[in-house]
């Protein structure tokens, strides 16, 4: 299977603070692979540093065969100086952050956020048509289309994000904490629109959560973080029975 | 007061309302993106002005007044504008875009910096004395009713009007208007659109610098050319986007217009000495930063979580 996303020794410090320290992590195409860990653990450096948001002090990171992010000390003299990409220009690539808290344009409405979403879509056509889509897909959005955002509800704040996201045609979509501060069911339903937007829409995804239980569940892979550094990897199924996680992120 | 004279002050605050509402739309859209206000705005204004006015009195050269010279204004206008972009552009790129991430006070200084040099810069290459702007037409007062309008003043009215609804057009309705509104609302997030956040703050300072631009000229029509003319005028209309809520388009436009009434009914109605015209939009900016610091259109921030 082809490799979509490949973070290589990556380290992340805010001053002094180590927040990621030689990560590595791969995401195959196609595949929904999350990352667990506690609060504080790196997870939403580790998401923010993909899309350019935060500088790496070492290593680097690919998507689809070609160098998005390398850490400015790395550049080697003599060598042509590798790009290092900033958001907008990762986001083009193909790349989809759904931010951790949402983050939605709370004073614009759902269908502008959605036309923000498809800011690279220059097809007046395909847009209309992928909001259609989107309106189907979430129907409480097509309903609101024309509500400011800060009058949704959580939940349907965290759709319209997924669906904003989706907009762009995204290859990668990652998701941070799509269900943090959501009601059981809510959450149940978003975990459903992710599995389909696997499945249908061969979207690769990458979800780091905190709800260790319904990441494994979602997932075929999944990736275990403590203070910045992975301790664990392994099939999603196997995780889910792992003796360590089981008992400090499953409560068992 | 009549109707006639109600109707007169109306008339005259508007059009001194309309004007500071183009100057505040530049400082507004700034902070809207940028936190931060960009005090060489007014001087922005009046190199616009002098670009106006030197084109206008080129294109013009000897004509006698008629379709000819408004149409050269409006070409002068026009041309102005896009010198006055490309030179807030300019600034911006030079003068902000290296301190963005250096702490608050520092573009604010360099901004203070930028606007002594082009004031001083336009001292000296152009002379202290004021250059009369001549008008494009017969300035005769028209009577309608007790109430007496000049053309100048229906030229100010118009123009700013179509200004203020293109521009309100172009923000809610265009790909680059709604990109400029998510930026100002979330600049990182903007970015994971794919939005060139860079991209957005030049368009500002260029849609900012062609409005000033348009005000410089349309003042200058009365009060002529000359270099400190953007103070008090960028002063004021600054003072109007903080009456409005600064970073708020809609206020700005408000904000500026209500400025102008108060100026003006100030003076005429309420006695206000006009030697101390001046002190009516400041003394409203204390009352505002007192009573309902956020302006009238502006928001609290307050972060949803």
């Amino acid at each position: 299977m082809k490799e979509l996303l490949s973070i290589d020794d990556i380290s992340v410090s805010y001053g002094n603070i180590k927040a990621l320290q030689q990560v590595s992590m791969h995401v195959n195409e196609g595949d929904i692979v999350c990352l667990i860990g506690a609060n504080g653990s790196g997870k939403s450096t580790l998401l923010k540093a993909i899309v350019g948001q935060e500088p790496l002090v070492s290593g680097s990171i690919t998507f689809d065969g070609e160098e998005i992010c390398r850490a400015r000390n790395e550049v080697v003299k003599g060598v042509k100086r590798p790009r290092i990409l900033t958001t907008d220009l990762i986001a083009a690539k193909g790349i989809a952050l759904v931010p951790e808290g949402r983050r939605v344009f709370a004073d614009m409405t759902v269908e502008e956020n959605l036309d923000m979403g498809a800011f690279l879509v220059r097809d007046e056509q395909l847009i209309a048509d992928r909001k259609e889509a989107m309106y189907d897909f979430f129907p409480i959005l097509g309903a609101r289309r024309r509500q400011k955002t800060r009058s949704l509800s959580g939940g349907e704040q965290q759709m319209m994000a997924i669906a904003r996201a989706l907009m762009s045609g995204p290859r990668l979509i990652l998701l941070d904490e799509p269900g943090l501060g959501l009601a059981p069911l809510v959450i149940a339903d978003i975990f459903e629109k992710i599995d389909m937007i696997n499945k249908q829409d061969k979207v690769t995804v990458f979800l780091v959560e905190q709800n260790a239980r319904m990441a494994l569940k979602a997932s075929t892979e999944g990736y275990v973080m403590e203070n910045g550094k992975i301790v664990l990897h392994d099939a999603s199924a196997s995780l889910l029975e792992n003796e360590k996680v089981r008992e400090a992120y499953l409560g068992e | 007061m009549g109707i006639a004279e109600f109707f007169q002050h109306l008339m005259n605050g508007l059009t001194l309302g309309g004007i500071y509402a183009l100057i505040a739309l530049g400082y507004t859209m700034v902070y809207g993106i940028l936190k931060f206000i960009n005090f060489a705005h007014g001087d922005v204004l009046m190199v616009g002005a002098y670009i106006g006015l030197f084109l206008f009195d080129w294109l013009r050269g000897d004509s006698p007044l008629g379709l000819w010279t408004l149409v050269a204004f409006f070409l002068a206008m026009i041309v102005s504008m896009g010198f006055s972009a490309a030179i807030g552009m300019f600034i911006e790129r030079v003068a902000y875009k290296p301190l963005r991430k250096a702490t608050r006070l520092a573009p604010l200084l360099s901004a203070i910096g930028v606007s002594f040099i082009l004031s001083n810069g336009a001292a000296w290459a152009f002379g202290t004395h004021s250059r009369k702007f001549n008008y494009p037409f017969d300035n005769s007062a028209i009577h309608l009713g007790g109430v007496v309008i000049t053309p100048h003043q229906i030229l100010i009215l118009v123009v700013s009007l179509v200004i203020m609804i293109i521009l309100k057009i172009f923000v809610d309705k265009t790909r680059m208007g709604k990109a400029m509104r998510a930026t100002s609302l979330d600049q990182g997030t903007a970015m994971l659109m794919g939005i060139s956040v860079n991209r957005v703050i030049s368009m500002t300072f260029a849609i900012g610098s062609a409005l000033a631009a348009v005000g410089g000229i349309l003042i200058a029509l009365d009060f002529k050319v000359y270099a400190t003319m953007g103070t008090m005028m960028g002063l004021k209309a600054f003072v109007a986007a903080v009456v409005g809520g600064i970073g708020n388009i809609s206020g700005a436009m408000f904000g500026g217009i209500l400025l102008g009434i108060l100026e003006t009914f100030g003076v005429a109605v309420f006695g206000i000495p006009t030697g101390l015209k001046d002190t009516i939009a400041f003394g409203v900016l204390i009352l505002i930063l007192l009573l309902k610091p956020e302006g009238l259109f502006g928001k609290v921030e307050k972060e949803k979580v």
